[in-house]
């Protein structure tokens, strides 16, 4: 099997700016917004980089470090009066039209949806929804293979229950 | 039937949450991230050891406080100069032993 090469910090970054804004959207609430969250979680890669071994894929740390920096910013941002880290490198810049509006809709209605969900259940249907598979959601969380699918298959007609209803 | 629709729907929800982030473009200039980040380490870390200093002061009760010089003062008090060079003597050989396991364990190519 070929090695993969090792990624540097920037690289990890760039790669993965979609989908750790993609968390931080989904969690964020006022008055923390997507691009704060989105700073301190870069901030925590930066932090814990050196220490990453590679023990697992690059993906599954990144999905760890942006839940947990995402779901404790509820508590801990709010105990440092909003005093979360402002880096200047990173610019964010609204798009013209990237969805219809039915789309921005549908998210709207899957993003306070979401919200509705223990701690737990979020976690899992976020990574479900980032396209993982149930064994490496199982290595983000925690719980096993098993335990991911049963719980999916509640998670996901929850969901599906809440967004027609709001949608209608 | 009802499982095509909920698929349909599913697929529709992922396509939703896929283009959650098309919404703002991210910029990031690398070079100076990087220069940022580390010179917002250490004034955002000391802070953090600053503040969690003072919630252990904060937390530590009077009562803590008194005993723990108590005892202080009772070690202080009770051990006489041979103790205290016995013990100097099993630092610095502990110390020294330690030191050469850790060369040793440098020198060695795995």
């Amino acid at each position: 099997m070929k090695k993969r090469e090792p990624q540097s910090f920037e690289q990890i970054i760039e790669a993965n700016k979609s989908k750790i804004y993609r968390i931080c959207r989904v969690y964020a609430a006022n008055p923390i917004g997507p691009e704060d969250l989105f700073q301190e979680v870069v901030y925590q890669i930066w932090k814990s980089y050196a220490s990453f071994k590679g023990k697992s894929g690059v993906d599954t740390w990144i999905y760890k470090i942006a839940l947990n920096v995402c779901m404790r910013s509820k508590g801990q941002l709010d105990k440092k009066n909003n005093q979360t880290i402002r880096l200047e490198a990173i610019q964010f810049s609204p798009v013209v039209n990237p969805v219809s509006a039915m789309e921005e809709d549908r998210y709207e209605a899957l993003k306070s949806c979401i919200s509705t969900l223990k701690k737990m259940d979020r976690s899992i249907v976020i990574l479900s929804l980032e396209g993982l598979p149930y064994k490496e959601i199982g290595v983000v969380t925690g719980l096993s293979e098993n335990h991911i699918a049963v719980k999916m298959k509640r998670i996901r007609k929850q969901l599906l229950n809440c967004i027609t209803s709001k949608l209608k | 039937m009802e499982h095509k629709k909920q698929q349909e729907e599913w697929d529709a929800i992922k396509n939703a949450w896929n283009k959650s982030s098309e919404g703002k473009d991210i910029k990031i200039t690398m070079t100076q991230l990087v220069e940022e980040l580390q010179s917002w380490t250490s004034p955002f870390e000391q802070d953090s050891i600053r503040k969690d200093i003072a919630l252990i002061k904060a937390s530590t009760s009077p009562f803590e406080k008194d005993s723990i010089k108590r005892d202080i003062n009772f070690i202080k008090r009770n051990t006489s100069p041979f103790e205290k060079n016995l013990a100097k003597s099993f630092v610095n050989f502990f110390t020294r032993r330690i030191k050469k396991i850790i060369a040793n364990i440098r020198g060695k190519d795995f």
